[in-house]
């Protein structure tokens, strides 16, 4: 269960809707730090966060990672 | 559910593990043994809202590993660092303290949050006595006998990996498709300026100008979940928050409920049969939606002055569910 540099930017900046408070709470953190400095650098250190949270989720994360995954 | 003193003395004296809401002067006189607790005298029981200071509410945990922490707002932040991985924690702080305003400001960017799952409840006292210094907000260290005025307690709980916790919330308000688009330049619970559809204006300003009803929250859009912002106090040119705002969000006005038994029930109906181990609501939901002695069809709890669902939150319900 990962995600791409390109689907977190996606997940980041679009306005989609998680089924998951913990993931919504997470991509809402990442969002201000990529927005205070929207760099190749802090889009991989974001990707790595969401790839962590839903390798620890993934019992949970099936409705929100086939989203993630489409992106 | 509801106990007496004597009821909840056995309890802990049989070594049982206990999160314990209730009345200042009778959580002081508790015996020592493995709980934590905070003021309230407001709770949604089985039987419907009631307001009690002889009446105690008790959650009973079967947990193998657990711990009890104190903090201060020099290291609330290390809350997400003793929480264990598998597990859940529940934070009990007392109103208006140090450490309720070091959460507030800045628990969404402590190390590891969002990947523990913290919980918890901001402790008060009757609102006839709130603000009186002869009548704190406490909590209680049940393992130490300690009372704090200004500390943080935390019951940390582990549970089989095999079994999956889910932080989860119920907000009952939506926005008001007529509000203006409001952002906001700074972030935390005391505010001075916003944008109002892009153009900068006083908070205070606005809210007056607008006769906001203030009973009502602000509603964030965060991916999917509307999380509510209430506002405490209007002074000169200073807003008081009951829960932080953020830059990137933006927020708007929340629509009038005709019935908030009504409104809490339906999402609630789902939920009569799901393993919750702790729930909490808030207390602007109880008196403004005249809750006691409305019954809701689940998640029985205390009603507090805050309540934390990973970041400090206002005028939500939040449960905590075992899979």
């Amino acid at each position: 269960m990962r995600i791409t540099t390109n689907q977190a930017e996606k997940a980041m900046t679009g306005g989609h809707v998680f089924s998951q408070l913990g993931l919504s709470m997470l991509l809402q953190r990442l969002k201000r730090m990529y927005s205070d400095k929207p760099t190749p650098e802090t889009l991989q250190k974001c990707t790595e966060e969401i790839n962590i949270f839903l390798e620890k989720y993934k019992k949970i994360m099936t409705a929100d990672y086939a989203i993630l995954s489409s992106l | 559910m509801m106990k007496s003193f004597d009821e909840v003395s056995a309890l802990i004296k049989e070594n049982r593990l206990l999160h314990i809401a209730g009345n200042t002067d009778l959580l002081k006189k508790l015996p020592q043994g493995n709980w934590v607790g905070g003021s309230t005298e407001y709770f949604m029981t089985e039987d419907g809202g009631l307001v009690s200071d002889t009446l105690l509410f008790v959650n009973e945990f079967t947990n193998g590993k657990f711990s009890i922490r104190d903090y201060g707002a020099d290291n609330i932040s290390q809350v997400t660092k003793d929480a264990y991985d598998s597990g859940y924690s529940i934070v009990i702080m007392p109103f208006d303290s140090d450490v309720c305003m070091e959460y507030a400001r800045n628990a969404s960017k402590f190390e590891g949050m969002f990947f523990k799952n913290i919980v918890g409840w901001v402790s008060g006292v009757n609102v006839k006595v709130l603000g009186n210094p002869e009548y704190p907000s406490i909590v209680v260290n049940g393992a130490t006998g300690e009372v704090h005025t200004n500390k943080a307690v935390t019951m940390h709980l582990e549970v089989p990996e095999s079994q999956t916790v889910s932080v989860n919330i119920i907000n009952i308000f939506s926005p008001d498709e007529n509000s203006p688009t409001i952002e906001f330049i700074q972030e935390g619970v005391v505010i001075n300026t916003c944008l109002v559809d892009g153009k900068e204006m006083s908070f205070a300003d606005f809210i007056r100008q607008q006769n906001i009803d203030t009973r009502l929250p602000l509603i964030g859009r965060c991916f999917g979940y509307g999380i509510n912002v209430d506002i405490h106090s209007v002074e000169d040119n200073e807003v008081r928050l009951g829960a932080p705002v953020f830059t990137g969000i933006k927020y708007q006005r929340a629509k009038a409920i005709p019935n908030y038994e009504a409104a809490l029930n339906a999402p609630l109906t789902k939920l009569k049969n799901a393993k919750t181990v702790f729930s909490c609501n808030c207390l602007s939901n109880f008196m403004h939606g005249g809750l006691e002695g409305k019954k809701l069809e689940a998640l029985f709890g205390p009603v507090v002055f805050g309540e934390i669902a990973y970041q400090m939150l206002s005028q939500t319900l939040v449960y905590v569910t075992l899979e």
